[in-house]
């Protein structure tokens, strides 16, 4: 979906905006994740002795997993060929 | 989007410098309203953790327990289809809203607006009006600018750790942490999770702001979907309003050839994602209503009609004629009902009693004395009930097989209860080959409590 916002109103630098996009996107998805997973898997079936530190040491994987996946789609994304005219944002 | 590598440094000084905005402070009926759904937001939120329910923290997601409770309901893991209907329905309900309203969910009832406002009230506080904070900023050190940022960060901090700390309390009985955070004897995860969230709600509120809604925030690059013509929306009213322009109070607009906006740029100042709403409607417009309070106030100064800025709809801005009830309304509003009626048929059936079924792993089947064959099941018995139940175990067909040993059980309130069951084959009628067989409980003192689990029974020389 293009995004129209190359004007005035934008004030974030393009690093800045990446990385709170990238954080922000993958603890969503971690969030969701470890709803998923821990819904159906009981971390004290799995050994774990506190099962609230299991929950905290999933939820940050998942967000680091998705960090990487989000970050390194950002920077693909943005280091590629120009879109072709008539694609993409336009101001 | 298309910057190469190694030319990041060149253009980001394209762009501006990040500029604070500062949102002047408005009054008025969406102001006022606003406010109130801030009070009862953050009301439920900070108190709903000391509500008690029959001996028990009323709404606690006990995540140690596995265990979520909801008053009288008390929901498991193997519930999580409900949590699930419960979040596919807070996104329809969304859609259906922005579908009529426009973006009323994120100028009244968002948490980054309702914490940003709780925040930006504590900064009037300490730091005072617009034009207060704006001088504040600008003039150098002292003593007075240290102890009004000094007050401002403490309200913020102590704020946000109350933040943190009541939303741990929705995990960990409220009560108990807040004895342990006084004894100083808190857990290190709890310990961990009341300084994560409160420094997201302090560095979300108090200095990311409107920059969440505009960078980091999906639904309000996707609510134009759910908008069409008849959506209501907060619009300046061009066609009354242009050209724009001062003029002294006693003069005649019309002789001046000006329309009725003064711009006197109230509407931008109030403003707290800082855009001109005399642009149209842009998506960083959260619509809180600001620049309405902002201008009717101006307008009723200077003698004019309020409304030049307002609540309405493109077809109603055009003079067209304005539908409420419209396809895409009907849709969302049909799914809804038949989500939550689903929801609310589904829970009001819902058994608290689950049975899990597991064939021993370590054989097929024995064959025990008279020539009986015996095979071995792992049950568990998950009572979900507040009250205990006692509860009777029977297998089908009942006809050729029986269970042999203890046939009913005791499982407390809440409590899962494992246990080894064997069956066993009838002197007569026993099966020649595998056969599947439903094992059930049923609860004594309640027949409705029943719960079933499938499995199958091995004979010798059956392949399986």
């Amino acid at each position: 979906m293009p995004t129209d916002h190359a004007g005035p109103q934008r004030d974030w630098s393009p690093l800045r905006e990446g990385v709170a996009v990238a954080l922000w996107c993958s603890f969503l998805a971690a969030c969701l994740g470890t709803l998923l997973c821990f819904a159906y898997i009981d971390p004290a079936v799995l050994g774990a002795a506190d099962r609230t530190g299991a929950y905290t040491i999933g939820f940050f994987f998942f967000w680091f997993i998705g960090g990487v996946a989000a970050g390194m789609s950002i920077y693909l994304l943005r280091t590629g060929r120009p879109p072709r005219a008539g694609r993409g944002s336009t101001p | 989007m298309t910057d190469l590598p190694g030319a990041t440094a060149a253009v980001e000084s394209l762009y501006l410098p990040q500029q604070k905005i500062y949102p002047r402070e408005v009054d008025g009926v969406f102001a006022r309203l606003r406010t109130a759904a801030a009070w009862v937001l953050l009301g439920v939120f900070y108190g709903l953790p000391w509500l008690r329910w029959s001996n028990r923290q009323a709404i606690l997601f006990d995540l140690p327990a596995r265990k979520f409770h909801v008053f009288g309901l008390t929901l498991w893991p193997q519930d999580f289809p409900y949590l699930a209907g419960l979040l596919i329905l807070a996104a329809i309900s969304l859609f259906f809203v922005t579908s009529v309203a426009g973006r009323l969910w994120c100028g009244y009832a968002c948490p980054q607006t309702v914490w940003t406002e709780a925040y930006l009230w504590m900064e009037r506080l300490t730091e005072g009006n617009r034009a207060q904070r704006l001088r504040l900023d600008r003039e150098g050190w002292s003593a007075g600018k240290l102890a009004r940022k000094a007050a401002k960060q403490f309200l913020w901090i102590a704020f946000g750790a109350y933040t943190g700390f009541t939303f741990v309390g929705y995990f960990t009985p409220i009560g108990e942490l807040g004895s342990e955070v006084m004894a100083g004897t808190l857990g290190r995860w709890e310990t961990f999770w009341i300084l994560f969230y409160g420094f997201a709600t302090y560095g979300n509120a108090g200095f990311l702001r409107e920059q969440v809604c505009k960078y980091m925030c999906p639904y309000a690059r996707f609510q134009s979907a759910m908008f069409d013509r008849d959506t209501l929306i907060i619009s300046y009213d061009g066609e009354r309003g242009e050209p724009r322009g001062p003029r002294s109070r006693s003069a005649d607009p019309r002789a001046l050839g000006l329309g009725d906006c003064v711009d006197c740029t109230i509407c931008v100042q109030v403003c707290p994602t800082g855009i001109d709403i005399r642009q149209g409607l842009q998506y960083e417009c959260i619509a809180c209503a600001a620049c309405i309070d902002a201008c009717d106030d101006v307008m009723a100064r200077i003698g004019y009609r309020k409304g030049l800025i307002r609540y309405t709809t493109e077809n109603a801005m055009q003079g067209r004629t304005v539908r409420v009830i419209r396809p895409r309304v009907i849709v969302y509003a049909t799914l809804l009902a038949v989500i939550s009626g689903a929801l609310l048929v589904s829970l009001a059936l819902r058994k608290p009693v689950g049975l899990d079924v597991i064939r021993d792993r370590n054989a097929l089947y024995r064959q025990v004395s008279g020539g009986l064959i015996e095979n071995v099941y792992s049950l568990r018995i998950i009572n979900k009930d507040d009250a205990p139940h006692r509860y009777q175990l029977s297998v089908e067909p009942a006809d050729a097989l029986v269970i042999d040993g203890a046939a009913a059980v005791d499982v407390p309130a809440g409590e899962v209860y494992a246990l080894a069951t064997r069956v066993r084959t009838r002197g007569t009628g026993a099966p020649r080959k595998t056969t599947d067989i439903v094992l059930s409980v049923r609860a004594i003192d309640d027949p409705k409590l029943t719960a079933k689990g499938r499995s199958r029974f091995f004979v010798p020389g059956s392949s399986g």
